[in-house]
């Protein structure tokens, strides 16, 4: 329990990171390039634009290649008979435990990018919070999905 | 029980005052509008007149119908409520959902003996109640709260023990009541009068372009040998009459604020012109919170809050306030008569030494872009803003030596301060989730920081020894 919950999520979950990191950077890309034709025009100072890309290129590296490694070594999470721990994070890393018979309800949900890698998201959710594990093995957040929904319905405990 | 009833008739005419309200602005205009003069046309005559009454006339056949069509009954361990004149929406509230059952009395429902019944679920908007029957009488109010409190007791609280039966009988046992003078305090520290006067500074600043106030002013000033006094002693008269409204404000909402206890509810009841009369089960309470604003702290006073499944909370939502104001020493034996089952007389553990200078740089992070910005364009006076620096400096360490925490039994205990301070007791088994996260700075000093939730509250305390969090967090796992 003071260790680290054993569970890791699917690898694939970095290659979905990355290309959301991917889009999230060419997004980044518009308000650069309006920058650099406005300094065209205008004949602002080149090392700006030089600056920008530079910046540009320093996110483009933290959300593609980056952060996606590093999140997925710290995602972790554990479901025992009686309580789900999670740990993730990035700079700040947080262990959350939650007791089953705390867990109101757990959704199942598969947006177009994870269903092309045959992932999903499992959500557990208990009267004050939501938590989730992204981006697990599709049969496994099924399995996963009825396990605590299983074990949930077992705990019981006056509220 | 069970036939359906209407509304008092008077409901007919509080729907009215409640529709021109949101109507006044339609009104307002065609009045603008239409023209009255000798010279005005019949239009002009109708637009002026004519619309407003139309407008004032539908309403009024509005509010009957609505009246006529509006019916509630229980059936069913249900409370059912039909409405709508075309449209028909029915709500029916299982009886085990009901949370809280709010009897006010405003002042038209005073004039003829009834009051205003909102009934309230767990979890819902917390702005609009489920269900509200704007007035019947008090006698009727009384009925549907017993018949849902018997009908939930004999359903689902089995648990009940016998001798806990017997104490039933008893009347409400008053544990609490804030006398005049206490609520008088109350109001003179709460933050109330502050927001009155940015309402009335916003206020005079709005009506800037109408009145001449340069032209009042220079006037003033020739009147005067100094003006500039003159104007900041009408602004210190303004300050003053808001600050007065608004401890007045205060005294009228929490007058005659009293707690009274029976075996299964917390009953609450303030307001002098509008009485308010809140129903919390104890059992669905999610813990306890005291609150301390600086000004009240210093004088040693508090406010004492429980922490709810839902509904309205008037300071922040989900939270119920309990005693408006109350001097510390009393807390304890105070929560022993409301409930019983939290200890709140207890000894904290701090936060470890070295821990000191991230609490105390903390806040100074926050101003220092501020201070910078006006160093550097209000030069070279600017740099006075760095007097701020160590006041900042102080409240990160006052928020230092108060952090903490506490395990007793079954209750866990937190306590942090930045300018208003919070100490939270709940049980482990209305908590949530527990979480436990660090930055690798807090790693590398081996510090913690502990957030635990609650149903509709939650409460966080930064750097914990790593130690006393793996303390907690055994304590709250279950294997």
């Amino acid at each position: 329990m003071l260790g680290e919950p054993e569970n890791q999520i699917s690898e694939r979950a970095m290659t979905v990171w990355r290309i959301q990191g991917l889009i999230l950077s060419f997004i980044f890309l518009i308000p650069v390039i309006i920058f650099s034709v406005f300094s065209y025009f205008f004949h602002w100072p080149v090392w700006m634009i030089a600056l920008l890309f530079v910046l540009w290129l320093a996110g483009l590296w933290f959300f593609v290649i980056f952060s996606p490694k590093l999140r997925w070594k710290i995602w972790r999470y554990e479901v025992r008979e009686q309580e789900i721990e999670i740990q993730h994070g990035l700079w700040i890393i947080k262990k959350t435990l939650i007791p089953m018979i705390r867990v109101q309800h757990v959704d199942h949900t598969q947006g177009p990018l994870l269903k092309k890698y045959q992932l999903a998201t499992v959500q557990i959710s208990t009267a004050a919070t939501t938590h989730e594990i992204p981006a697990l093995d599709e049969q496994e957040a099924e399995e996963l999905r009825r396990l605590i929904s299983g074990l949930a319905r077992v705990a019981d405990e006056d509220v | 029980m069970f036939e359906k009833k209407r509304l008092h008739p008077v409901s007919v005419f509080l729907f009215t005052m409640g529709y021109i309200k949101e109507a006044i602005f339609p009104i307002l205009i065609a009045f603008v509008l239409g023209e009255s003069g000798e010279n005005a046309s019949v239009l002009e005559l109708f637009i002026r007149f004519g619309v407003p009454a139309i407008i004032v006339v539908l309403i009024l056949a509005g509010s009957f119908f609505n009246w006529l069509r509006f019916v509630y009954w229980l059936e069913d361990d249900e409370f059912r409520v039909e409405h709508g004149v075309f449209i028909r929406k029915k709500r029916y509230i299982p009886l085990e959902r009901i949370q809280s059952i709010q009897i006010t009395e405003g002042v038209l429902q005073r004039i003829f003996g009834l009051v205003k019944v909102r009934v309230e679920t767990a979890g819902g908007s917390g702005l609009e109640a489920e269900a509200e029957l704007v007035a019947v009488t008090k006698q009727e109010a009384k009925e549907i709260q017993d018949y849902i409190k018997k009908k939930k007791e004999n359903n689902w609280d089995v648990s009940a023990v016998p001798e806990e039966a017997e104490l039933s009988e008893k009347e409400n046992q008053t544990i609490f009541q804030a006398d005049t003078a206490t609520i008088f305090i109350l109001a003179l520290t709460s933050g109330g009068a502050f927001g009155v006067m940015a309402a009335a500074v916003a206020f005079v600043l709005q009506f800037d372009e109408l009145i001449p106030y340069e032209k009042i002013f220079s006037e003033a000033q020739y009147l005067l040998a100094e003006g500039v006094s003159a104007v900041i002693i009408m602004l210190l008269i303004a300050v003053v009459i808001a600050y007065c409204i608004a401890i007045l404000q205060t005294m009228i909402k929490y007058y005659g604020f009293t707690v009274e206890k029976n075996e299964k509810d917390l009953i609450i009841t303030h307001g002098l012109l509008e009485r308010r009369n809140i129903t919390i089960p104890i059992r669905r309470i999610q813990g306890i919170e005291i609150a301390e604003n600086p000004l009240r702290s210093i004088f040693g006073y508090a406010s004492v809050y429980v922490i709810n499944e839902g509904g309205s909370g008037e300071d922040f939502p989900g939270a119920v306030m309990l005693c408006p104001l109350i001097s510390k020493q009393q807390i304890p034996g105070m929560i022993k008569m409301c409930l019983p089952g939290y200890e709140t007389d207890v000894d904290f553990i701090s936060v470890p030494e070295r821990a000191k200078f991230r609490y105390m740089l903390r806040p100074v992070y926050v101003i220092l872009l501020p201070v910078l910005v006006g160093g550097y364009f209000f030069h070279p006076y600017g740099w006075l803003f760095f007097l701020a620096v160590p006041f900042f400096l102080y409240l990160g360490y006052r928020s230092y030596t108060f952090a903490g925490w506490n395990i007793m039994g079954d209750q866990l205990a937190l306590r942090s301060r930045f300018i208003r301070s919070r100490t939270v007791y709940m049980y482990k088994n209305k908590i949530q989730s527990l979480e436990n996260s660090a930055t690798p700075f807090q790693r590398r000093k081996q510090l913690r920081t502990i957030t635990a939730h609650v149903m509709s509250s939650s409460m966080k305390v930064r750097d914990l020894d790593v130690k006393d969090m793996v303390q907690v967090y055994q304590w709250y796992s279950r294997e």
